[in-house]
């Protein structure tokens, strides 16, 4: 579905097409061979994907979807991959976490959809906010490079 | 200690968000900021609210000690202070217990200060001492960020006998002892089995009186008989070798308790790099104390030899039978039978063959072979040479003496005719065992 909606009103679809096809492709392999980089290069792939051949991007509402669904491709995966290993659950163990899952890929479809909203909304565009912008994503970045560093198996390096 | 980590989840949001607004950032695309949102708010709020559990648990198994085949069940009882996702709890397998393992490891809720018991049930497949109480705990936090997991153990053991099969006849010592039992002795006194005939002495019992035998000879004639005596068996395990220690093990149990169940005194010396005996003696209490030892009984590599000299006068009484169990493997183990059986001492082998191994394929596989059974071959044959009975296991189990003893052979004879005697096959007894044998090979 979502390299439908990436590809659908894309006015480059050989850039484009390349790219869901790698998407998609990581994703398979992510789950098959147990790889969770995998997942991550599929969501970062999928999300190029619609930015990428595109001279206009959706409205607010779809792009939210979107988010959404790269979400939920997410959580699905390590779910899957965390699934390999045989677990017997009993009843209500797995119902909780689809409720979770559900509560968790709508809050975050409502975030998105806040984001676009004060992102278009010109009042708040200014040095400040860009620097805020700016310190967010170094902040992010460097917690990423931190947890790699420290918390992911040599094998997944 | 319980060990927190993080999982490639929380990696792989981090790069995600970073990336996203990163790039909304640097191509001024708050669209990009949009799609790296949602990932950035688990991340945020995961971290936020994480807080790594403690846990509480329990690990305990019900029965403490059981038979071969029966059903055991291992208890861990959880307790997390935190709410999390889910709690998994798994059974670390252990040699000799078998869980299913669609039902092990185990996923469970569990809401915060409230406990929870999470059960496994297996089959004991092995004989021996079991430390069964392990377990590992591990839990998921809300957002699947942090995985918290630590392993509880405790050291209670528990006793695994083997299964005791049903003989039909099983081998009679040379020599009894003074205390009433089951054993024919050899000897002329008050019993139930005929003996002998002789004339009538003043003081003779008239119950004794031969009223045939009387009337023909015109003088009194009384009945002599064997008395039932107990006798002394002493199990000499063959502890050099583990290959063929399960088959020793169940053959000594099976053993023991048929000589118990005689009134027969009953010890065991485990002979090989370490040396343990336990001393004869009968009832219930030295079958509890023997079948302890038996399972307890493991290899110890030890290049040092050591005669029997170093067992003490306790544990291999006078009169005793030696039966020994032991592949004749290891010339040490016979070295020290040939020798008991030069103290005079009354030894039967029950040898735990590895018939069952097949030459490897070519000439020299061929030759090894060959070579390796005419070894044991001439084990076996100085071994019997000196009157020493050796039967195999599994193509026959005991042998009995099934002639009444004879006197007037000189001792070669009579040696020679104990080890005939002692290779009496038992019908039907080897084809129970080979099925046992089978069975045992597949749990293996």
């Amino acid at each position: 579905m979502l390299s439908t909606a990436a590809l659908s009103r894309a006015t480059t679809v050989p850039l484009v097409a390349p790219l869901v096809a790698l998407g998609l492709l990581s994703l398979v392999v992510a789950l098959l061979a147990a790889r969770p980089i995998g997942i991550t290069a599929a969501v970062l792939l999928l999300g190029a994907a619609l930015f990428v051949g595109h001279e206009a991007l959706p409205p607010a509402g779809p792009l939210a979807l979107y988010a959404g669904g790269l979400l939920l491709v997410a959580e699905l995966g390590f779910w899957s991959l965390e699934r390999r290993t045989r677990v017997r659950a009993e009843r209500g163990v797995d119902v909780r976490r689809w409720l979770a899952l559900i509560a968790v890929v709508s809050a975050s479809v409502a975030v998105a959809l806040v984001v676009l909203l004060v992102g278009a909304e010109p009042r708040v565009q200014g040095t400040a906010v860009e620097a805020v912008g700016v310190a967010a994503a170094v902040g992010v970045a460097g917690l990423a490079l931190l947890l790699l560093r420290h918390h992911l198996p040599a094998s997944d390096r | 200690m319980p060990e927190s980590a993080a999982t490639p989840k929380l990696a792989a949001y981090a790069v995600v968000s970073g990336a996203g607004l990163l790039g909304a950032v640097a191509f001024q695309q708050p669209a990009l900021a949009a799609l790296a949102a949602p990932f950035a708010l688990v991340l945020v709020v995961g971290l936020a609210l994480h807080r790594s559990p403690r846990f509480a648990v329990t690990v305990a198994e019900r029965e403490g000690r059981t038979v071969e085949g029966d059903l055991l069940t291992v208890e861990a009882k959880v307790r997390v202070d935190r709410l999390v996702d889910r709690v998994e709890v798994l059974h670390v397998p252990k040699a000799g217990f078998a869980v299913d393992p669609h039902e092990n490891p185990v996923a469970i809720g569990l809401r915060p200060g409230r406990s929870r018991t999470v059960a496994f049930t297996g089959r004991a497949e092995r004989w021996g001492v079991l430390r069964l109480t392990d377990v590992v705990v591990r839990t998921r936090d809300l957002f699947g960020l942090f995985v918290r997991e630590a392993r509880f153990q405790t050291n209670d053991t528990t006793r695994v006998y083997p299964t005791v099969e049903s003989l039909r006849r099983f081998t009679r010592p040379h020599q009894t002892q003074v205390l009433a039992g089951n054993q024919t002795a050899r000897v002329k006194g008050e019993g139930v089995e005929f003996a002998d005939l002789r004339a009538f002495h003043p003081g003779d019992r008239m119950r004794d009186v031969n009223w045939r035998v009387t009337a023909r000879r015109g003088e009194m004639w009384v009945n002599q008989r064997h008395p039932d005596r107990n006798a002394d068996v002493v199990l000499f395990l063959d502890v050099f070798s583990d290959e063929h220690l399960d088959d020793a093990v169940r053959a000594a149990s099976m053993l023991l308790t048929q000589y118990l169940h005689g009134r027969d005194r009953v010890g065991l010396v485990s002979y090989g790099g370490t040396v343990r005996w336990v001393q004869p003696a009968g009832g219930l209490r030295q079958l509890y104390r023997m079948v302890d030892a038996l399972i307890e009984s493991q290899i110890f590599e030890n290049a040092a030899t050591r005669g029997v000299d170093v067992l003490p006068a306790r544990a291999l009484p006078p009169n005793a039978m030696v039966l020994a169990l032991s592949p004749l493997e290891d010339e040490r183990m016979v070295a020290a039978l040939v020798d008991l059986r030069h103290r005079g001492r009354d030894v039967a082998v029950l040898e735990i063959s590895p018939s069952l191994i097949h030459a490897e394929p070519g000439p020299v596989g061929e030759l090894a072979w060959r070579l390796w059974h005419l070894h044991r071959r001439a084990a076996r044959d100085t071994l019997q040479r000196l009157g020493v009975g050796v039967v195999e296991w599994p193509e026959v189990l005991l042998v009995a003496h099934d002639e009444p003893p004879t006197d007037g052979d000189d001792d070669l004879d009579r040696a020679a005719a104990l080890g005939r005697r002692r290779r009496v096959a038992l019908d039907g007894v080897g084809e129970e065992l080979r099925a046992i044998r089978r069975r045992s090979q597949r749990v293996g």
